[in-house]
Parts: structure tokens; C-alpha cells; sequence
């Protein structure tokens, strides 16, 4: 039976790969610094394949067809696309995929267990996935298995789907039979908003929901996360909060208080750093 | 109610350079045989972003294809973000659900 890893939650902010491609300006040092200790952790923990939870921004899955959750299986897949190389100067990158966990999470000839996921072949990477890989897997070298999540168009899974879905990928870990080690990767925001009157304030859009929701975090308290992350919730705490959900799937996955909690104050508002050590 | 189909045409305008300048040039065919109210069509024609705002359009989307094009257009970052700000700030947190 496979093994966890671990688990890891980071922030994916893509105007990030530009203000530190050298030296990060001063409010961003300590963003480069966790990014930095993570990757470090990640190298220890020597996975076999990364599971990694993010919401594609309307790139493979868009309005044109939006998937709910969906399973990337593929044996390599590309990273970023023209608009994002434009805006956010990402390279193009390429890493491996892992279809074997990928069926086991997904289910092969009929779809594994209590979750009626969405499937791509050909999974493309964006910005979500692409700048936490490049600075925790500099190298691109560990296969990844993309779960795509809607935190961005309404209608939304509820916050308790994203605790189920953190338990049902444990046990499908779990149970693949398989001695490989994986590592289960998350990213979101906590408070924010872009597109609306209050981005790029230079501040987080909501310091008290950012309290709650690291706190909520650090101590494993699913039930209060749940009932404090209603839709209009996180709307009032900006518009692009939802993402704070794919958090919650990394702490029911691992069932734990987090060894990291922490919402790293910056241009960007906080940050989020989040680290389970799994038993 | 059609906003679901004006985030699409906002990320059909900005999924690379050709096509921002294919807009720019000719917003028409971006439009053309789609299901969108009057007014919808007309605020992409035009680019209204703030107009396009209130109408309900995706904030991540319209950010998005409004920075697009405000860098075609040869705007600042800081030029774009502080017009941007005057046209959606009047309208508060309109209703983005399609």
C-alpha cells in the first residue's frame, strides 16, 4: 500500500516570478524564504509522485466547461499557457504525470468511489500549479498527479465536499498497491480579491477571516472551517478567497493540527503556508 | 442572462498576443452568432470594462483581458491598474454568478 508524504499548502501568486527572480524586495523575503525551507522539506520527505489539489483559472476548465473536481492522467504534462508566459513571464515547462495513481484516484473502468470525478488526458498546467512546482520542484523531476477543483465559478462545491474529497483521496492513497511514497501538494489564497475595487491594495482584503482561517489551519478544526467558509463568507473576504477551500481538502487529508500554520504578511496580502506532517 | 458567455469571450480576447490585436482590430467576430444581450454585445464592442463590470462579468476574467489590453494599448501597470479602478470601483460587488 502506498505511503503519504506529507502534506504541504502554498500560495501560487504569479507576479511573484518576476519581483523574485533575483534578489525578492524586502516584503517578499520571507516568501522566498518559505518557499525556499519547503522545498527543502519536500526533498527530505523524498516522494515518489506529488497529488496536487489547485483550481485551473479558466484555462482547461472554463465557463465554455467547467469540471468540478477532475483528475489529470497523463504520462507528461505541459505547464502554462501563451497569456500567462505574456502577463506573468512563466516559462513553458513539461513534467511527468502518474496514470497509474491517477486511475486509482479516478477509478479505471467505472469511477472509484464516492467521487464522480472529471477526467483529462491531456491535463495542461496553469499558473496554480506552475509556480509552486518551480520553486518546490525546481528540477521538475517528480510526477505529478493534478486534481483540478472549481473555486472559481459559481456554483461552487461546498466546503464540506472539500473535506470529503481530503478523506476519500487519503483512503485511494491508501489503498493503491503500490510502495511508492506520495506527497500531497495544495495551493489557494486566504483574503483575495482581483478584478474588484479592493486588488492590489497592498494589504489583505480581510485580516480577520485571514485570523480565522489560519487558525482553523493550525489546529485541525475542520467543523468550525466548514461552517465559517459559507459562500457569502468568503465572498466578503474577496472575491478570489474561495481558493482558501483547496486548504481544507490538505487538512481532512491528513486529519491533524498542521505543523505550519502561518499567512505570510505582503504586497499581496497574507500568503499562505501550511505543512502536515502525516501519521 | 448571458454572462457566462461574455467571460468566454473575455478569455477567447486574451488567450495570446494575435488575439488581442485581432479585438482591437475587429471586436466583431468575438460577438458575432453568440447569445448575449444587447447590452453585453454592446460593452464588448466598445470595451467598456466598467460597464462590462456591473453587467456581472467574471472579475479574474475581465482583469485579466482589460490588462491585455491596456499593454497592446501601451498603458503602464500602474496607468492600467489606476484606470481600471476608477471604471469598476463605482459599482461595487455586482452579481457574478452565471
Amino acid at each position: 500500500m502506498a505511503e503519504l508524504a506529507g502534506a504541504f499548502g502554498v500560495p501560487h501568486t504569479p507576479l511573484l516570478w518576476r519581483l523574485m527572480a533575483e534578489e525578492p524586495p524586502p516584503d517578499l523575503r520571507v516568501v522566498a524564504d518559505e518557499f525556499a525551507r519547503f522545498r527543502a522539506l519536500i526533498e527530505e520527505a523524498g516522494p515518489d509522485v506529488i497529488v496536487f489539489v489547485a483550481s485551473d483559472h479558466f484555462h482547461q476548465y472554463s465557463h465554455r466547461n467547467m469540471a468540478t473536481f477532475a483528475v489529470g492522467k497523463a504520462d507528461v504534462i505541459a505547464g502554462t499557457y501563451p497569456n500567462e508566459e505574456a502577463s506573468f513571464g512563466l516559462p513553458r515547462i513539461q513534467v511527468p504525470g502518474h496514470p497509474g495513481i491517477a486511475r486509482a484516484i479516478l477509478g479505471r473502468e467505472t469511477l472509484g468511489g464516492r467521487f464522480d470525478f472529471a477526467f483529462s488526458d491531456e491535463p495542461r498546467l496553469d499558473h496554480a500549479y506552475v509556480v509552486p512546482l518551480l520553486y518546490l520542484v525546481p528540477d521538475l523531476s517528480i510526477p505529478v498527479v493534478p486534481i483540478h477543483t472549481n473555486t472559481n465559478a459559481p456554483p461552487l462545491p461546498t466546503a464540506r465536499r472539500f473535506t470529503e474529497l481530503g478523506v476519500y483521496l487519503r483512503e485511494a492513497i491508501e489503498a493503491w498497491p503500490s510502495s511508492e511514497r506520495v506527497l500531497v501538494l495544495g495551493t489557494g489564497h486566504l483574503a483575495y480579491e482581483l478584478g474588484g475595487p479592493r486588488q492590489f491594495s497592498g494589504e489583505s482584503t480581510d485580516p480577520d477571516f485571514d485570523r480565522s482561517a489560519v487558525g482553523w489551519i493550525r489546529d485541525g478544526a475542520l467543523t468550525e472551517a466548514v461552517e465559517g467558509c459559507t459562500f457569502d463568507r468568503l465572498l466578503a473576504a474577496g472575491n478570489l478567497s474561495f481558493q482558501f477551500l483547496n486548504f481544507l481538502t490538505l487538512a481532512a487529508l491528513s486529519g491533524t493540527r498542521a505543523t505550519t500554520a502561518e499567512g505570510v504578511g505582503c504586497r499581496f496580502g497574507n500568503e499562505p503556508f501550511f505543512s502536515w506532517d502525516t501519521p | 442572462m448571458s454572462r457566462g458567455v461574455v467571460n468566454v469571450v473575455l478569455y477567447d480576447i486574451e488567450v495570446d498576443a494575435a488575439s488581442v490585436a485581432a479585438f482591437i482590430d475587429d471586436p466583431e467576430p468575438f460577438v458575432d452568432g453568440r447569445s448575449l444581450s444587447d447590452e453585453e454585445r454592446a460593452a464588448l464592442m466598445e470595451w467598456d470594462v466598467g460597464k462590462l463590470y456591473a453587467l456581472g462579468a467574471h472579475p479574474f476574467l475581465l482583469l485579466q483581458a482589460a490588462r491585455s489590453i491596456a499593454v497592446h494599448r501601451g498603458l503602464t501597470m500602474p496607468e492600467f491598474l489606476a484606470e481600471y479602478r476608477t471604471a469598476v470601483e463605482r459599482h461595487g460587488y455586482p452579481d457574478f454568478i452565471t
